[in-house]
């Protein structure tokens, strides 16, 4: 079963996208706050991470920037703010040009509906459900 | 073609709007036995330098299909459409106020809170009745 790290501090988001998650097949664990999310990182093997980008001890952005073990996963951004992603920003545009340029990023707007989250991790991670109903090669 | 294959159609898909300055969160991608889909609003970022052109999109449209392992590329997008094979900019569909068809009350109209536009004219328009004059509250 994949496991997902959704970073984020508000536990209604993190309790949503684990039932929904859940339903098709991903186990999420949770982290609220950047500091947590390194030690998951460095603990557990993790095969997608959906990223907030206001974190009570780092935004985001920093915390993508900084950390060598989220640079080899596929990430998904979830935002309420398209205007954080924002060209005129150098650090937005350091991420744009280096990080989002590997082709593992996405970004997901909140609100969302449930089909386009499925549609962004499954095109990031592959379908669970699809997988599961492959035959061993 | 493997699940693996199409995640890495997936990946160079996005590599290709990334180079263009397309907002990946107003898009969606994905790829089954090698057919790709991208749909949604196909908008560059915020401040990103220059707009979108046609040729712009073409080209983009052209390197998709490029992909190594792509058979098929399907786009759909809310505002540009393909025309003869050339792409080009349209106003973006604008849906009509939700409704709801069941009444609570015979005669009453009731109306999503969330989809109540500032202007309330296009509401009498499609109703058929004149605009109020404004309120002296306004």
């Amino acid at each position: 079963m994949p496991t997902i790290l959704s970073i984020d501090d508000d536990p209604w988001v993190v309790e949503t996208l684990k039932i929904a998650l859940a339903d098709k097949g991903y186990e999420v664990i949770a982290a609220p706050s950047a500091a947590e999310a390194e030690q998951e990182l460095s603990r557990r093997k993790i095969d997608l991470v959906l990223l907030d980008l206001g974190l009570p001890d780092k935004s985001g952005f920093a915390l993508y920037r900084d950390c060598a073990a989220l640079k080899r996963l596929p990430v998904l951004f979830v935002s309420g703010c398209s205007r954080s992603f924002d060209a005129d920003s150098e650090e937005f545009v350091a991420l744009w040009t280096n990080e989002f340029l590997q082709g593992t990023t996405d970004i997901l707007y909140k609100p969302f509906n449930l089909d386009t989250l499925y549609e962004k991790v499954e095109a990031l991670i592959g379908d669970q459900e699809v997988t599961e109903r492959e035959p061993a090669a | 073609m493997s699940r693996l294959r199409d995640i890495d159609i997936n990946c160079a898909a996005r590599r290709i709007l990334v180079r263009r300055w397309i907002d990946l969160g107003k898009t969606s991608l994905r790829t089954t036995n090698g057919v790709l889909t991208i749909y949604g609003t196909l908008e560059k970022l915020l401040h990103a330098a220059s707009p979108l052109t046609p040729s712009i999109v073409n080209e983009m449209a052209a390197e998709l299909r490029r992909i190594s392992g792509v058979r098929r590329l399907s786009l759909n997008f809310t505002n540009w459409a393909e025309c003869d094979g050339k792409w080009n900019f349209i106003a973006e569909k604008k849906e009509p106020p939700i409704m709801r068809k069941e009444l609570p009350t015979p005669g009453v109209l009731e109306i999503d809170e969330a989809e109540v536009p500032k202007d309330m004219s296009e509401i009498y328009e499609s109703l058929g009745l004149p605009n109020p004059p404004p309120s002296p509250d306004a």
